[in-house]
């Protein structure tokens, strides 16, 4: 079918818990999509993934149906996790809250690589060691 | 998340980000305690025949949600938090507003009503009650994840050729069926046989749903599958593989005495071929899913494979090409 683009919309939710309540509600009502139809598509397609957030691309079409994706958990979702902390550092730099290996940042930057704007895992690896690096990571 | 209560309250922080920015302010809103963040790019359509769209390098709007964050400290932490982030651009104002509850699962039913589509069809989405008149036909289809809604003119515009064209107990062929609307709309109006694919085979299995819905699955065979010749550019994905005729033991030529294709100029012109095989001699080729610009390239296209274009209906800037193959 003619599919011409009306929006897109990537959110960032938990896997597995998507609700019609904000952000999914206030970001894709004004589109007027079937909001149930993309929580239960979307909850269904991340049930083995919970506790990670996992980004949906979704692209709405002109008559108002939708498609979606879902992508690699955002880089300081992977790096918290990997460091084990609840929360980042709110002064970077200055406060070291945790410690990743390189090892674990080259295993990143593998899972992330098809959603970055590189195919050069070497790109990949300095792009997720600054994110470390301001999240209050340190690198060891 | 947790489900929504009448009395729950949230917090969005609204603010425009431009695109190198977007993923430290969001990971700096989530540190700050949001449960959840959208992002929507500026997007340009692209007015090509198959209607891509590019990601402008403009400002996204970041949309993020927390469950409370009150006014005085806990705004001007998160503030300090956004200064803190080493930015390409600096960050317009935050807007920041109390989001009450609401009903959002049932938002989009604003935008969906009762639809009349030429003198007969009636779409009707399944929560608003209708009273058919004498002789009217009546779809009955939800929005989802499948196009064909009824509710984009390349729809409307090749259910009224449908309307008008197809007269009989005949047998109707849908070429990239989305939702199936079209399929199930040539049911209803009396084709005896309709047969319906799609390249994605997850749009099948919602076709087949609505086509039950309809009370005219008996009517309509669905598979995931095409016609020789479609063009890998016109996936409904790019990158997805391009499936064959579904049904080996009935060959796709002339095998149908009206044949609908609402897809896009280039997979319509590349099908063609296919189409003028497929259509019994005599029969209607009802082609949508360009616009005015591409008009008479696809009708060129139709000449070209021996096909007698009748006219030409618009709606907007979309077109629809009804075509007869000679007797």
């Amino acid at each position: 079918m003619a599919k011409k683009v009306r929006a897109v919309v990537t959110l960032q939710i938990p896997a597995g818990a998507a609700t019609p309540a904000p952000p999914v509600g206030t970001a894709l009502g004004p589109h007027g999509i079937n909001i149930m139809d993309f929580v239960k598509g979307y909850n269904e397609a991340t049930k083995n993934l919970t506790g990670q957030i996992i980004p949906a691309k979704i692209t709405i079409f002109e008559d108002r149906s939708f498609t979606f994706v879902t992508k690699t958990p955002p880089a300081s979702d992977m790096l918290r996790r990997a460091a084990g902390i609840p929360k980042g550092s709110a002064k970077n730099l200055q406060t070291m809250v945790g410690s990743v290996t390189r090892a674990q940042i080259r295993e990143i930057a593998q899972t992330k690589l098809p959603d970055l704007n590189t195919n050069d895992i070497d790109d990949a690896i300095r792009s997720i060691e600054g994110s470390a690096r301001s999240m209050g990571i340190e690198i060891k | 998340m947790t489900n929504p209560t009448a009395d729950q309250r949230w917090v969005e922080v609204v603010v425009r980000v431009v695109p190198d920015d977007v993923d430290a302010v969001a990971d700096a809103m989530r540190e700050a305690g949001a449960e959840g963040i959208s992002i929507e790019p500026a997007i340009q359509v692209d007015d090509n025949a198959d209607f891509h769209y590019e990601e402008l390098d403009e400002p996204s709007l970041v949309r993020a949600t927390f469950p409370a964050l009150a006014p005085g400290a806990p705004r001007r932490a998160l503030r300090r938090r956004l200064d803190a982030l080493a930015l390409t651009a600096p960050l317009p104002r935050l807007r920041i507003s109390e989001v009450g509850a609401h009903v959002w699962s049932e938002e989009w039913k604003r935008f969906y009503h009762v639809q009349h589509i030429g003198p007969r069809l009636v779409v009707r989405p399944t929560w608003e009650p209708y009273t058919p008149e004498p002789g009217q036909v009546v779809v009955e289809l939800d929005p989802g994840t499948a196009f064909g809604t009824g509710q984009h003119e390349t729809t409307r515009l090749c259910l009224i050729a449908l309307e008008a064209e197809q007269h009989g107990p005949l047998e109707v062929l849908d070429v990239g069926t989305g939702s199936g609307i079209l399929a199930i709309a040539s049911a209803l109006l009396g084709a005896r046989e309709v047969r319906a694919i799609d390249n994605d085979p997850d749009t099948i299995a919602i076709a087949a749903e609505n086509a039950a819905i309809n009370g005219v699955a008996d009517q309509i065979v669905f598979a995931a599958g095409s016609l020789p010749g479609a063009p890998e550019k016109g996936a409904p994905m790019i990158g997805t593989p391009i499936l064959g005729w579904p049904w080996p033991e009935r060959p796709p030529e002339a095998c149908c005495d009206v044949l609908v294709a609402n897809i896009s100029s280039t997979v319509n012109i590349a099908l063609l071929p296919a189409f003028a095989r497929a259509i019994r001699p005599g029969g209607i080729v009802i082609l949508s899913g360009f616009i005015a610009r591409d008009a008479d390239e696809v009708s060129d296209a139709a000449r070209a494979v021996g096909l007698d274009p009748q006219r030409i209906e618009g709606e907007v800037e979309w077109r629809c090409l009804i075509a007869r193959a000679p007797k």
